[in-house]
């Protein structure tokens, strides 16, 4: 037990470390990109020199890099992002008023993509015919080939302007407020495919592989069905490679979901992100960034943790050495 | 011996060929016109060296070949008076689930590592109660892994395979196959992959839980001492065919086949440690090679 609680306590440790590097390079590279928040404060109206010292003075600009890094460290550290320049509201207030809507999005599109590739991929592998198997795997090619944005931008101009069947813009009809269903159809879409087609190709491959090991022989041995091998033999073997990969997908959803929020002018983080980069707003940008990676870190230690319930070799690393009879 | 000739052996091959892809267009006609039998609680042992075909022999009878429909068998194989060659799968089922057990070569990779090893015999006495495990069922496989040399069956129930030696693995896959009670064993290298000291051990298990369970063995090793130590009878294989069987003594004592003879001799002798260690001379290769294609 003790060595579980050091193995998690490490994690911990070494993701909060990443997360500090992570806020210094993001702070590094947004110091030496052009552009001037006051700029964004001000708006284009023209101002008098003495008001832009002002404002200089009152946001801390005139401040020298490292101490301005230091004191945004700090109040990061003790969960206050600032405030953006744009709205003059908390950083923190506007992100969480987004970050529902993209986890209303990227949820279902890690579940959707990973139980619709562990389907896919399992019926590709067993199948034994051969024209079903191409018929899978050929298309999770192709739909791993598509880009998101142009994939975006299709199913509106089918789905949308054509068809008229779906809304393009939006989480509602105009004048109501929370998520509707219909909405959400082609942003899901979207921010599904590549991934989708990713677990279908790599849940196929590892049942096949998984299928061809030698305990496969004692099964056979004992006098199972194939159908009970795949699923009691195949399937707890195979699934070890797709708990790393719905980890790692976590973060590319995320990643994606601000193309396909800006294609579906859908009010998310990750649109967000792209109009205080329009903006200027150079707060809030970094503040997206780190709740980004503080969810990519989440998963990565959720992943961490599924992994060691369901390989018992892995939660052999907990045990002193030597302690095996 | 007890090979009378009016009962009828248990498992009986006759004029066994299989042909196994090796390629896209390629094969090899790994067993070619193979007889051999054996009767209820006889052990026998196949020798020979690798690629003689004594596995695809085995493994022919316990059907366990691979599944790919480019295998192609001829000839017959009746086990405990059922003709296999051409039976549906079912009736293969009902072979493995009752009737043949194997023990493989590897004990590590034939077990499932995420399945703890309880599990994993329980589930050769009661395959279809995998989601309800049965107390019964759980009691029995701590009797089979006690009978497969664990002193407490209970604490290794609960291991996986990674945290065992390659003996105590070994141990785990003679359990599996002796828990559904079958009427032969194959035993394809039981003790190739275990050191000198372990293979003893496993072996003496091997033979009382034969012989406490009646079962029939079949040994199939390249290694002469062990298949000499537990066997009544033997059957030499080379290059697909069996050149010569008989009684364990006889073969010991008064090989006929040039090749047995070759085979006997490359033992290492621990009594003469001067002597050079023999290999079977080309020329003898090259000759059965002639008489076979003739």
């Amino acid at each position: 037990m003790k060595a579980v609680l050091i193995h998690y306590g490490k994690l911990l440790g070494s993701s909060f470390l990443l997360l500090l590097v992570v806020i210094t390079i993001l702070f590094a590279l947004l110091e030496a990109a052009p552009g001037d928040p006051v700029q964004s404060l001000v708006g284009d109206a023209p101002v008098s020199e003495q008001f832009r010292e002002q404002l200089v003075a009152a946001y801390g600009l005139d401040r020298s890099v490292v101490e301005r890094y230091f004191i945004y460290m700090g109040s990061v550290l003790t969960g206050d992002l600032g405030t953006s320049f744009t709205t003059q509201t908390p950083v923190l207030d506007r992100i969480l008023g987004r970050l529902g809507n993209t986890l209303a999005l990227a949820i279902p599109a890690t579940v959707i993509s990973t139980l619709g590739g562990i389907i896919l991929g399992v019926i590709a592998a067993r199948t034994r015919n051969p024209l079903l198997d191409t018929g899978i795997s050929g298309g999770a090619v192709g739909m791993f080939s598509i880009p998101n944005f142009w994939l975006g931008l299709m199913l509106i101009a089918i789905f949308s302007v054509q068809l008229g069947w779906l809304p393009a813009q939006g989480t509602a009809s105009y004048g109501q407020s929370g998520i509707a269903l219909e909405h959400m159809v082609l942003p899901l879409i979207t921010l599904v495919t590549s991934q989708f087609a990713y677990n279908i190709r790599v849940m196929r491959s590892s049942m096949i592989e998984s299928l061809g090991q030698d305990f496969v022989d004692t099964a056979r041995s004992k006098g199972l069905s194939y159908r009970q091998i795949v699923w009691r033999h195949g399937m707890p073997n195979a699934m070890l490679p797709m708990i790393t990969i719905t980890g790692y997908g976590v973060g590319l959803i995320l990643a994606g979901s601000v193309l396909v929020e800006r294609v579906f002018g859908w009010p998310g983080m990750g649109l967000l992100l792209v109009e205080s980069i329009n903006n200027n707003d150079t707060l809030v940008v970094l503040g997206v960034a780190i709740v980004i990676t503080v969810c990519i870190l989440i998963a990565n230690i959720l992943t961490d943790i599924v992994y060691g319930l369901a390989d018992p070799r892995l939660r052999a690393r907990f045990r002193p050495k030597g302690s095996e009879s | 011996m007890s090979a009378e000739p009016e009962t009828t052996p248990l498992a009986k091959v006759t004029d066994l060929a299989v042909n196994l892809p090796t390629g896209r267009k390629q094969s090899v006609d790994a067993v070619r016109h193979v007889n051999l039998e054996v009767f209820a609680g006889e052990k026998i042992g196949i020798i020979g060296e690798s690629g003689s075909g004594k596995s695809v022999t085995g493994r022919s009878i316990a059907g366990l070949l691979p599944t790919s429909p480019r295998v192609k068998l001829e000839g017959s194989i009746i086990v405990d008076g059922e003709e296999m060659i051409g039976a549906d799968a079912a009736a293969w089922q009902q072979v493995r689930t009752h009737k043949v057990g194997m023990i493989f070569q590897d004990p590590l990779t034939y077990l499932n590592p995420v399945i703890r090893v309880g599990r994993q015999v329980e589930e050769s006495i009661a395959p279809s109660k995998w989601k309800n495990r049965d107390p019964v069922v759980q009691e029995k496989s701590l009797n089979f892994l006690r009978l497969a040399g664990f002193p407490s069956p209970t604490e290794v129930s609960r291991k996986y395979p990674h945290e065992l030696s390659g003996g105590m693995r070994q141990r785990v896959l003679i359990a599996i196959a002796i828990a559904k009670r079958p009427r032969l064993l194959i035993a394809d290298e039981p003790t190739t992959a275990l050191d000198t000291t372990v293979q003893k051990r496993v072996l003496e298990t091997l033979a009382t839980t034969v012989s406490e369970t009646q079962t029939s063995l079949i040994l199939i090793s390249h290694d002469i001492g062990v298949v000499a130590s537990m066997t009544e009878r033997i059957y030499v294989m080379y290059r697909g065919r069996v050149v010569e069987s008989g009684s364990t003594s006889q073969i010991l004592s008064a090989p006929n086949h040039p090749y047995t003879q070759a085979l006997l001799r490359s033992v290492r002798s621990l009594s003469e440690p001067d002597v050079d260690l023999y290999s079977i001379p080309l020329e003898l290769r090259r000759k059965l090679e002639m008489e076979d294609v003739a």
